[in-house]
C-alpha cells in the first residue's frame, strides 16, 4: 500500500471528493481508509462531542432560565431593584471586558453583552421616568452611547449590530415621522444610508488589506454589499414601477451605477470573490428586468406580454447565470477565488 | 493547489502503484471532472437560477391561465413537462438548464391545477397522491437538483392540509416514518449514487419540518389532542438503528455507555418532543459523516424544538423558568456524570 501524504491534501472538502468516489463504489474499500483513517471520529472524539454536546445544551437552558425568571416577575420588580440589578450586571460586563482586553474573543464577547444591557437599560429610563422617546429616539440614543464600545471593540459583529441598531433608528424615523411630516420617499432615508453602508465596506477592504486580524472574515463584505445594493435598487425599482419621480431617487441612479461598476472591477480583479460578484449582477438583472416589465406590462390588455415577458426575464436570468458561470470558471482556471 | 488537483495527485500515486486498475482509474479520471465542471456551478448560482426559475414559472402559468383559463393547464402542463425531460436530458449550457428547469416547475403546477379542474373527487385527497406519482416518474427522468430537492416538500405540503382537514393527524405519524426510514436508509448506505443527494438533502430538512409543523398544528387543534409518542417510538428507534448502524462507524461502547446512552435518548424524547430526537439523529449522523448540513441543521432545530417544549408547558412565567433552569443543571449535572464513564477503547 503506498503511503499517502497527508499534510496539505486534509481539507474537509479533499475529503468530501474521496467520499463521493468511494460512495459512487469507484474506490475500493482499502484504498478509501489509507486516505481517510484519519477522519473517523474515535471513541475519544465522541465523549468529547457528547460532552459538549451535554455543556452548550445545558449551559444555555440555565441561561435561559434566569431570563425567563426576569421576564416573568419584571413587571413585579420595584425600578430601584431592576436599575440595580441592569447597572450591576453592566459593570461587571464592562468590568469583565477591561480584564480580558479588546483583543480576546471573551472581552469582545463581554463589551456585546455590556452593549445589550445598555439597551434595556435606556428602554427602561424611558418607561420609569415616562419621557414619552419614540422607538427611534431610543435606538439613536443606544446607537449612540455604545458607539464608544464598539469603536474600541474591534469587532466585526459589533460594529454590524451598531450598524443594524442605526438602520432601525433611521428607518422607524422614516416611518413615524419623516414620511406623515414632511412626506419624504423612502428614497430620502436609503441613499444615506448606502451612504454609508458603502462607507463601512471602502473602510473595511482597507483594514482586511492592511491586515487586520478582526477583520479578516468573508461574512462582512457580502453583508454590506448586499445591504448598499438593496437600498439602492428599491428606490430605482419604485421609480421604474410608479409614476413619480424624486431628486433622492433620480441619484440613487448613479450611486448604483458606481457602486456595481467599482465593485465589479475590485471583484473581479483584485480580490475576486464570486459571491460579491452573483450579488452585483443579480442587482443588474433585477433592475433591466423591472423595465422590461415596465415597458410590457404597463398597458393591461396582451395576454401575450407575459409571454414575451417571461422569455425575457429567463434571457436575462440566463445570461446573468451564464456570465458568473464563466467568471467562476475562468477564476477556477486561474486558481483565483483565494479568499481573504 | 486545489482540493480537486489533490485528489488527482493521490490517483496518479495509486496508479504508479497498481492499486487501482486503468478502467477504475478512467472512471475516476471522468467523475473527477464532472467534479471540476460541478465548482463552476456553486450552490449560490444554483439557487439564483432556481430563483429564476420559479419567476419564469409564475409567468408562465398566469400567461396560460389568462387564454386557456384552468383545464387548458393541463395538457400544457404535461407538453411543458416532456420538453423540460428533453431539454434535460439533451440540453447542454446555462439556458436550457434554466428552461429545463422553469418549465418543469411550470408543468408541474400547470398539471396539479388543470386536474383540480377536471377530476370529480376530493381535490385535498386526490392532488398530494397524484404528485407523488408524478414526482416518482419524473425524479428519474428529470436530472436536475433543484427540482429533485423541491419534489418531496411539494408532496408533504400537499398533503398536510388533507391529514389536518380530516382530523387524521395519526397519518403523521406514518409521514414521519416514512420521511425517517428513507432518510436513513438512504444516508446510510454504502454505496450512494450522487443522484439521490438532493433527495437526501430534502429528507434531512423535511423530517423536523415535518414534525413542527404537526406539533403546531396540534397546539391549534382542538381537544382532544392525538398523543404524539408513535413518532417519538419511531424517532428514538431510528436514533439506535443510526448509533448501531456500522456505517456511523460508533466505536465500541463500555457497559455504562451501552446502558446510559440508550437510557438519556429514552428520556430525552419522552420528556421534550419527537423533534428533539429529529435533530439528535441529524446531529449523530452529521458528526459519524462529516456533513456541514447535517450538523447545521440539527444544530438550529435543537433549540426550536426545546423552545416549543418549554412554551407549551402548561404552567406560570416563573415555575417555567425554575423546569429550564432545572433542566439545564439536569444535563450539567449529566456531563459530569459522564466524563467519569470509560470510553471503551482498549488501550495499548
Amino acid at each position: 500500500m503506498a503511503s499517502m501524504k497527508r499534510g496539505g491534501a486534509n481539507s474537509s472538502l479533499y475529503q468530501k471528493q474521496l467520499r463521493r468516489l468511494y460512495a459512487e463504489g469507484l474506490l475500493p474499500e482499502s484504498v478509501f481508509r489509507t486516505f481517510l483513517v484519519d477522519s473517523t471520529p474515535t471513541a475519544r472524539d465522541w465523549h468529547f462531542w457528547f460532552r459538549s454536546l451535554l455543556l452548550v445544551v445545558g449551559t444555555a437552558l440555565v441561561l435561559v432560565g434566569i431570563v425567563v425568571f426576569f421576564a416573568g416577575n419584571w413587571a413585579g420588580m420595584r425600578p430601584a431593584f431592576k436599575f440595580t440589578l441592569l447597572e450591576a450586571g453592566l459593570a461587571a460586563a464592562v468590568l469583565a471586558a477591561m480584564l480580558y482586553g479588546e483583543r480576546r474573543p471573551e472581552g469582545k464577547f463581554f463589551l456585546g453583552i455590556a452593549s445589550l444591557i445598555t439597551g434595556v437599560l435606556v428602554v427602561l429610563c424611558s418607561q420609569v421616568y415616562h419621557t414619552g422617546a419614540d422607538a427611534w429616539e431610543l435606538l439613536a440614543g443606544w446607537s449612540l452611547l455604545i458607539f464608544g464600545w464598539v469603536a474600541a471593540g474591534r469587532s466585526a459583529l459589533l460594529w454590524a449590530f451598531w450598524l443594524g441598531l442605526v438602520h432601525a433608528a433611521v428607518i422607524l424615523f422614516w416611518v413615524h415621522v419623516a414620511v406623515p411630516a414632511y412626506g419624504f420617499s423612502f428614497a430620502a432615508v436609503a441613499l444615506p444610508l448606502a451612504i454609508l453602508d458603502i462607507l463601512f465596506l471602502l473602510l473595511r477592504e482597507q483594514g482586511w488589506s492592511r491586515g487586520l486580524e478582526w477583520l479578516q472574515e468573508r461574512w462582512p463584505r457580502p453583508l454590506l454589499l448586499a445591504l448598499s445594493l438593496v437600498l439602492l435598487c428599491l428606490p430605482i425599482m419604485e421609480m421604474i414601477l410608479s409614476s413619480g419621480l424624486s431628486p433622492e431617487q433620480i441619484l440613487c441612479v448613479p450611486a448604483w451605477v458606481l457602486l456595481a461598476g467599482g465593485g465589479y472591477i475590485r471583484y473581479r480583479h483584485r480580490s475576486p470573490d464570486l459571491i460579491a460578484l452573483g450579488l452585483i449582477i443579480s442587482s443588474g438583472c433585477l433592475l433591466l428586468s423591472a423595465v422590461v416589465g415596465r415597458l410590457l406590462l404597463a398597458e393591461r390588455g396582451g395576454e401575450g406580454n407575459f409571454f414575451i415577458f417571461a422569455l425575457v426575464v429567463l434571457m436575462i436570468s440566463g445570461a446573468g447565470a451564464l456570465w458568473l458561470r464563466t467568471l467562476a470558471g475562468d477564476a477556477t482556471a486561474r486558481k483565483e477565488w483565494a479568499h481573504d | 493547489m486545489t482540493d480537486l488537483e489533490a485528489v488527482s495527485r493521490q490517483v496518479d500515486i495509486l496508479r504508479s502503484t497498481g492499486e487501482l486498475s486503468p478502467a477504475e482509474i478512467e472512471a475516476i479520471g471522468i467523475r473527477l471532472q464532472e467534479y471540476a465542471e460541478e465548482a463552476t456551478k456553486p450552490l449560490f448560482l444554483r439557487v439564483l437560477l432556481g430563483i429564476g426559475a420559479w419567476l419564469v414559472a409564475t409567468l408562465l402559468i398566469v400567461a396560460v391561465q389568462f387564454v386557456l383559463q384552468g383545464k387548458g393547464l393541463l395538457p400544457c402542463g404535461l407538453a411543458w413537462l416532456m420538453v423540460a425531460v428533453g431539454l434535460s436530458r439533451g440540453g447542454q449550457g446555462i439556458f436550457a438548464s434554466q428552461l429545463a428547469m422553469a418549465l418543469a416547475l411550470a408543468g408541474n403546477i400547470g398539471i396539479l391545477t388543470g386536474v383540480t379542474h377536471v377530476i370529480r373527487g376530493d381535490a385535498l385527497v386526490v392532488i398530494p397522491v397524484f404528485q407523488l406519482f408524478l414526482c416518482l416518474i419524473l425524479y428519474p427522468l428529470l436530472p436536475n437538483a433543484v427540482f429533485r430537492f423541491a419534489a418531496p416538500f411539494s408532496v408533504v405540503a400537499l398533503a398536510a392540509p388533507w391529514i389536518v382537514e380530516k382530523d387524521a393527524l395519526w397519518l403523521s405519524h406514518l409521514l414521519v416514518g416514512v420521511e425517517l426510514i428513507l432518510f436513513v436508509i438512504l444516508i446510510l448506505r454504502k454505496e450512494r449514487p450522487p443522484a439521490y443527494f438532493p433527495l437526501e438533502k430534502a429528507l434531512a430538512l423535511l423530517l423536523p419540518l415535518t414534525l413542527l409543523a404537526f406539533h403546531l398544528a396540534r397546539i391549534v387543534h382542538e381537544p382532544p389532542l392525538p398523543p404524539q409518542w408513535p413518532s417519538g417510538l419511531l424517532l428514538y428507534g431510528g436514533l439506535l438503528t443510526v448509533l448501531l448502524h456500522p456505517a456511523v462507524e460508533l466505536p465500541p461502547l463500555s457497559r455504562q455507555w451501552k446502558i446510559g446512552l440508550p437510557a438519556a435518548f429514552l428520556l430525552f424524547g419522552l420528556f421534550i418532543s419527537p423533534g428533539a430526537l429529529a435533530a439528535l439523529i441529524l446531529l449523530v449522523i452529521g458528526k459519524a459523516r462529516d456533513e456541514l448540513y447535517l450538523k447545521v441543521l440539527g444544530g438550529l432545530f435543537l433549540p426550536v424544538f426545546l423552545g416549543v417544549y418549554y412554551d407549551g408547558l402548561d404552567v406560570d412565567l416563573t415555575h417555567k423558568a425554575w423546569v429550564i433552569a432545572g433542566s439545564g443543571l439536569l444535563l450539567l449535572w449529566m456531563r459530569r456524570l459522564v466524563s467519569n464513564f470509560r470510553t471503551g477503547e482498549k488501550t495499548p
